[in-house]
């Protein structure tokens, strides 16, 4: 479009070559003349144009504007094909004209409705020219820029790609595409296209090797940047007409220095100057460089949106926070680029943000986000200002946007944040990782989340310190390492340790005050990690440690403390040793990590004072008192229970409310047995803290093991009520205590049956709800049990032995139950109550004694004296443990008792007399016993029968006397037998020394007649075979002698029996043998006519099994005593059939209590014990 | 050293004499040289398992109780037969006995509460102290044969006047059972060991509990005051023995050896050994002075 220029314009005139010849200086003058020639003449399309063009170039845009629509109008009244051309030309120019003022008009915020207006006239005319010359590519450059004052950049780039298609070599086209791709951000390709312009005009304004530049260093190349601007402030300009259209960002074609360029330059300089680690003469010479350029620029243009934005962004860094929000609200009053209004307002908010007015810094930092939504550190921006004003979930909104937009390409980020917004050379995306973690941390249910961050944030740190010079800022920030420990403090504990041991390090190294909570963290992470089970595997302990866990240590720890504080001159105390124990594995154990915890928190305690002699800060003295308590938890832990009482209670002295120490005091006092005080503990915290489950379920425990079931059912339904109701331990605990009331109403059926069903549905639903449930699955087990479903409940305990394997409650309620439906079983249960013993209840006298029945059971069953040893030494152990229980020396007499009579059971051939004597001799103590036993008062409320005690000490008559005859018999016979050995020994001996005799009276003859030696031996031998063959006769005759007398021997024993039952008082032995075999007796038992009158001495003989008294704890035994009935069952529980009817037939008949003590309830309550952790 | 075919419940270190006895849960008590350790002589006679064995101050005879409710007395010297001066005394009438110093008396804890205090030439009960209380698990004579302490099942402790048989001191301070006590060797202190991990110290003449000492994980079985009267040992069911300083109110050291309940222990007269039985049939002699 190349017009040539002349002073004056010639308007042709008519056809015939008329010219009127117009002063282009005079244009504006002489407008009504010019006008009117222009509506009168038909005057060629071109002169409007030329006309218009020379209005504009004077800024008289009405009279532009008149010209080019007057140019139209006559363009529309004769349309001529020749004139198409100008005539588009003409309406681009004003569409150009109607963007122009649409621009014009978004930055002097004239009202929307003008610029709607001129938009809308805009599109009308480019529409119309478009209709015209669909290809005409300065109409599609137009309305690409329309586009682009709409900001629909890829509908204009779309627009520009057409126009490049119609004419490759379009500059406005190149020019408009490239500001698009770089308002998208498209850098190469902008500088591409910009290049190509270059080539194409090399002396185009304005001046594209300024946006050049831009696009260097966008793309971070500085130095070509540097060239280009350098280049562009070279050049000799000559001013050329410039299509409106073809304005790029900042156009000031008028100056006749390129300021952009100029401040592009300074602005670089500057930034080098404070990044580089150039030597510090190279800094000044640039500093002073950029600033003499900027002042250059001020003085020529004090208005330019750059300038404006750098001198902001100046006093934003010199915190001249006041001059720097005036700046950038005048950047945003001259500018009217997004980028320059958002990076303007961007420093406004900062402005007001280190102004504390964070609300209107937010509302800048939303414009300016929505200004370019691109933008991270604007987000970034917005997203702390989120986390100051506590709205954690946006702020983390925020974050995770920026991570999705930026996960990978950081390099680049780093770059173009760091030198675009001149920020610190860390990253934002870093500090954005870094700060959601921290964000993430505190919530439990985004640790992993965290941690997972943490280490990205690593990651891209480490390849940010690959490039020179950048240190590991990370890894040396003790906050930051914090915020890492306190996220993996649930997955990985002993990480987080060495992070907190690194993050005390390190602020050590920095002689940063070090906060007591630190101290208190260490320590109780220490502890935890020493209570755990994976930190008591075998360790070398470390003598300072067994020092501190075996003594007493009754001194006083504040004493303590304050000594260690002196010899530790105030430095890290025991890092060291802290960081031998993490790093050495052999060192990993309970007893030095407590001991370590407890360094720790001595010397956080003593830092504590230190700092609360300086200022009595409330904090502080929170964290002292959580210090105490932790110390009190690490004592608590090394057995100094009395030490830990002591500081507990002094913790309650200086804050009264501290829940965790009355519940770990109720605690101790609890498994101390001091029910009272524990239960007191437990109700302070229940009135201190009405919702607090723990104080409740512990409350309730304690009620149950001061048995005072009542209560402890109220406290439980309390929990479940107002707490919690579906707290599984409180089902649990209820269930059980509803379980022990049924135990206790045995005497009233109705109300029994009334318990067992509560607990039956209770014990439903917590199962319902965590079928992994141990005790719930155990107490129903015991539940069925107890109502006599003897199969379910085996199958139940079977179940959960297989689950757990190594419950110790379990396998002792599988071994009652087993023992309950079969007593044949005895010898599946033994194992498993010695698995139980083993496993948990090494010193149970409970359990001993039911081993101990286990084991008595099978003795007798298989007339078998070394069960019953070991069933003797298991009711030993047992009351030795527990001596004060009678119903066990009960028990201890039965056994001893009936060692005599398996010993005299056992067929005769088996028996060993010594044992026998042995045997005999206990019957003396367990007579002895028993007589005791016997005469004691009812009112003492023995808990074994009275009446069985005598019954049996009567018995013990008989059983002697059984086992003398036994003796005798078997002495007897055992003489016979020598007698008969010792006779055979002789004949033997008399054949031989025959034989001998011959011998040598042979060897006489052979002597004598050797030539007849031959013949001789021969006869010899014969005589010998026959010696040995009549000895061999003799030797069976004898044994066949002895066949015919044993048979002869029990038969007289058979009819000393057949005596006894004559006699009465000899027929337990009757009884006796009949026991041999349950079954038949039972059957022959009912059949039996004369059953009643014997009826009393078998039973009490053959109840024996039953009558082995378990329940040490309640009145069980005296219950059997009374007669406990059991519903004839067909499962040949013959002995227990005949008890009932030898003591008293007329009663009602109930179910056989089975007998399982309370579920593992305590071991179940231990574990729960330990919850209250608070570290 | 293996030394009874089962656990061992009991043992006593003689004052003269050297002689180490051992009572074990297989009914027999065992002498053994306190020099050269090897077993001298094997006593039975019991029925049922020996609960306690003490050696009289002269080092001539021992008593022993056991489960099967008699207390018999051996005669260490001249291994003669001493039957029949066994005390029959009912089930859970003695459950632990101690000798008096002159050892012409012994003292044994019941069921019902009482000490009862046997004469040792007659074969007879002499009298019952009455504490009212519950199951007397242990009893101790002071040296000086001025107290006479026994423990209950309910952790009570209670010192009596031999004169005169009237109940000095109730102490409270125990809130589980107490298995074994002992006083030091000048009376001055009497130290007790209870199921709740706990070893008291107090001071006999004014009644008062002086300190308590935790440091056994389990309970506390078994009490040796050391004669040079500057350390005691204790054994638990924890299965470790531990040896305390009495004035630095310290365990000084812990004996991890026996692979069951230590059940007893006992020093040495002149202080420098020390035995330890244990459930795990086994008793170890220690170096300690």
């Amino acid at each position: 479009m190349a017009i040539p220029r002349t002073a004056t314009i010639d308007i042709p005139i008519g056809q015939i070559g008329e010219v009127l010849e117009v002063s282009r200086q005079d244009l504006g003058e002489n407008e009504v003349f010019v006008f009117n020639i222009l509506n009168e003449e038909a005057v060629p399309l071109w002169v409007y144009l030329d006309i218009a063009l020379e209005y504009w170039k004077q800024g008289l845009e009405r009279q532009f504007e008149e010209a080019i629509r007057s140019g139209l109008r006559r363009a529309k009244k004769a349309p001529d094909p020749s004139e198409k051309r100008h005539h588009v030309l003409l309406l681009n120019l004003l569409a150009s004209f109607f963007i122009e003022k649409l621009k014009l008009n978004a930055e002097s915020g004239i009202a929307p409705d003008a610029s709607h207006a001129a938009e809308l006239d805009a599109t009308a005319l480019l529409n119309e020219a478009l209709a015209m010359a669909s290809t005409d590519v300065y109409t599609i450059v137009a309305s690409a820029n329309i586009r682009i004052a709409r900001r629909e950049y890829d509908e204009a780039s779309r627009a520009f790609e057409g126009a490049l298609h119609h004419g490759p070599n379009c500059i406005p086209a190149l020019l408009g595409q490239a500001s698009v791709q770089c308002a998208l951000g498209v850098y190469r390709k902008a500088l591409e296209m910009y290049q190509k312009v270059l080539r194409l005009k090399p002396d185009i304004q304005p001046d594209v090797r300024v946006p050049i530049g831009i696009c260097y260093y966008q793309l971070g190349a500085p130095t070509q940047a540097r060239k280009a601007f350098s280049r562009a402030l070279e050049q000799v300009r000559i001013p050329v007409a410039v299509t409106a259209g073809d304005r790029v960002i900042n156009s000031h074609p008028q100056d006749p220095e390129n300021l952009d360029a100029m401040m592009l330059l300074a602005i670089m300089d500057w930034n080098h100057c404070r990044h580089s680690e150039a030597d510090l003469d190279v800094i000044t010479a640039m500093s002073l460089k950029s600033n003499a350029a900027l002042s250059k620029v001020y003085l020529q243009d004090s208005t330019h949106p750059l300038l404006l934005i750098q001198m902001a962004e100046r006093k934003l860094l010199q915190n001249d926070y006041a001059k720097a929000s005036e700046y950038a609200d005048r950047v945003l009053q001259y500018s009217n680029t997004e980028r320059l209004r958002s990076e303007a307002l961007f420093c406004k908010g900062k402005a007001l943000q280190a102004q504390r007015h964070y609300k209107d810094a937010l509302a800048c930092f939303v414009e300016a986000g929505k200004l370019s939504p691109a933008a991270l550190p604007v987000q970034y921006s917005i997203a702390s200002l989120h986390i100051s004003q506590g709205q954690i979930e946006l702020a983390c909104q925020g974050l995770e946007a920026i991570l999705l937009k930026e996960p990978d390409n950081v390099e680049i980020l780093v770059v173009s944040l760091a030198e675009d917004m001149e920020v610190d050379a860390s990253s934002p995306t870093r500090l954005s990782f870094q700060q959601l973690a921290s964000l993430y941390a505190p919530s439990a249910s985004h640790q992993e989340r965290a941690t997972e961050l943490f280490a990205l944030a690593l990651k891209h740190e480490s390849k940010g310190s690959t490039e020179p010079g950048q240190q590991s800022a990370l890894m040396e920030d003790a906050h930051t390492l914090l915020d890492m420990a306190r996220a993996s403090e649930q997955a990985n504990m002993k990480k987080s340790l060495q992070l907190h041991v690194q993050a005390l390090k390190s602020l050590h190294e920095k002689s940063q005050p070090i906060l007591a909570e630190l101290y208190n963290n260490i320590g109780a992470m220490c502890l935890m990690l020493g209570e755990r089970d994976t930190a008591t595997g075998p360790g070398t302990v470390l003598a300072e440690a067994k020092n501190y866990s075996d003594c007493a240590a009754n001194e006083d720890p504040d004493s303590i403390a304050e000594a260690m504080h002196s010899n530790g001159d105030g430095s890290l105390f025991r890092v060291d040793l802290l960081e031998t124990i993490l790093n050495n594995d052999t060192y990993w154990c309970k007893e030095n990590l407590l001991f370590v915890a407890g360094e720790i928190l001595n010397y956080g305690i003593a830092r504590c004072k230190e700092a609360g002699d300086v200022s009595m800060q409330n904090s502080n003295a929170m964290t002292k008192v959580t210090l105490s308590y932790n110390m009190a938890r690490v004592r608590e832990s090394l057995g100094h229970t009395n030490r830990a009482i002591k500081l507990y209670k002094r913790v309650l002295q200086e804050h009264p409310a501290y829940v965790d120490s009355h519940l770990r005091l109720g605690i101790i006092y609890l498994q101390q047995g001091q029910f009272d005080d524990a239960i007191e503990q437990f109700r302070l915290v229940a009135d201190i803290d009405p919702k607090n489950k723990e104080a409740r379920l512990h409350l309730g425990r304690a009620y149950m093991m001061a048995d005072k079931k009542i209560e402890a059912k109220r406290t439980f339904d309390s929990v479940l009520k107002t707490i919690d109701n579906q707290n599984l331990p409180a089902l649990v605990a209820l269930a059980h205590v509803q379980l022990g009331l049924a135990r206790a109403a045995r005497h009233d059926p109705k109300e029994r049956e009334d318990w067992i069903l509560r607990g039956h549905r209770l014990y439903d639903a917590a199962l319902k709800a965590d079928n992994q449930n141990v005790p719930a699955a155990i107490g129903m087990g015991i539940i069925l049990a107890e109502s006599g479903f003897l199969a379910d409940a085996k199958s139940v305990f079977s179940q959960v032995e297989q689950a757990t394997g190594n419950n110790a409650a379990v396998a002792m309620n599988l071994a009652h139950v087993l023992l309950a439906a079969d007593e044949r079983d005895a010898k599946v249960a033994i194992p498993l109550y010695e698995k139980a013993l083993k496993k948990g209840y090494g010193k149970d006298p409970y359990v001993l004694a039911a081993l101990s029945r286990a084991y008595y059971i099978l003795a007798r069953e298989r007339k078998d004296d070394s069960s019953m040893k070991r069933s003797l030494l298991c009711i030993e152990q047992a009351v030795k443990i527990n001596p004060s229980d009678s119903a066990m020396i009960f028990n201890l007499a039965l056994v001893k008792q009936q060692m005599a009579g398996v010993l005299n059971d056992q067929p005769i051939e088996k028996r060993n007399l010594n044992a026998m004597h042995a045997a005999k001799e206990g019957i003396k103590t367990a007579e002895r016993l028993l007589i005791a036993l016997a005469a004691r008062t009812p009112e003492s409320r023995p808990n074994y029968s009275l009446e069985h005690a005598t019954l049996r000490r009567d018995y013990c008559a008989d059983v002697r006397k059984l086992s003398e005859k036994k003796i005798h018999e078997t002495t007897t016979l055992e003489r016979q037998r020598e007698e008969r050995k010792e006779m055979i020994r002789e004949e033997q001996k008399a054949r031989e020394e025959e034989k001998r005799r011959k011998e040598e009276e042979e060897n006489g003859i052979r002597k004598e007649r050797e030539e007849r030696l031959a013949i001789q031996r021969m006869e010899e031998q014969a005589r010998v075979q026959a010696n040995e063959a009549s000895s061999q006769q003799h030797d069976e005759s004898l044994k066949e002698e002895e066949g015919r007398k044993k048979p002869k021997g029990s038969k007289r024993t058979r009819e000393a029996m057949a005596d006894g039952d004559a006699d009465g008082p000899d027929a337990p032995r009757d009884g006796k043998r009949k026991l041999v075999r349950k079954k038949s007796v039972a059957a022959k038992g009912a059949t039996d006519p004369e059953r009643g009158g014997r009826g009393r001495a078998r039973g009490v003989q053959s109840q024996l099994s039953a009558e082995f008294i378990l329940d040490s704890d309640e009145s069980d035994s005296a219950d059997e005593g009374n007669g406990t009935k059991q519903e004839s069952t067909s499962n040949g529980q013959s002995s227990l059939e005949e008890r009932r009817n030898s003591i008293s037939e007329d009663e009602d008949v109930r179910p056989r209590p089975t007998k399982i003590k309370r579920p593992a309830f305590d071991s179940d309550s231990d574990d729960d014990v330990r919850d209250p952790d608070d570290a | 050293m293996v030394t009874h075919e089962d656990g061992i419940w009991s043992v006593a270190w003689s004052k003269r004499g050297n002689r180490i006895v051992t009572g074990s849960v297989d009914d027999t008590i065992k002498v053994w040289s306190g020099d050269s350790f090897e077993e001298t002589n094997l006593l039975e006679g019991h029925q049922l398992g020996v609960l306690s064995v003490d050696i009289s101050p002269d080092g001539t005879t021992a008593m022993s109780t056991s489960l099967d409710s008699q207390i018999r007395f051996w005669d260490l010297i001249h291994r003669a037969k001493t039957d029949d001066k066994t005390i029959d005394a009912g089930p859970v009438e003695a459950w632990t006995g101690a000798y008096s110093p002159d050892g012409r008396h012994v003292a044994t804890g019941s069921h019902t509460g009482n000490i009862n205090i046997w004469s040792t030439e007659e074969s007879k009960k002499e009298r019952t102290l009455e504490t009212r209380g519950k199951f007397i698990m242990s009893v101790a004579y002071s040296p000086n044969g001025l107290y006479v302490a026994c423990g209950a099942e309910n952790g009570a402790v209670h010192i009596f006047d031999v004169p005169t048989g009237r109940l000095l001191h109730s102490l409270q301070g125990h809130s589980m059972c107490v298995r074994t006590m002992t006083f030091s060797p000048d009376s001055a202190l009497l130290i007790t060991g209870s199921d709740d991990k706990r070893i008291n110290l107090y001071d006999v003449h004014h009644g008062n509990c002086l300190s308590s000492l935790a440091g056994h994980q389990s309970w506390v079985l078994s009490l040796s005051y050391s004669p040079d009267t500057t350390h005691f040992a204790s054994g638990s069911s924890d299965k470790r023995a531990k040896i305390w300083d009495v004035k630095a109110r310290q365990c000084i050291h812990t004996f991890d050896d026996h692979d069951d309940q230590v059940w007893g222990v006992a020093y040495s007269d002149d202080g420098t050994k020390l035995a330890t039985v244990s459930e795990d049939r086994s008793m170890n002699i220690y170096q300690t002075g």
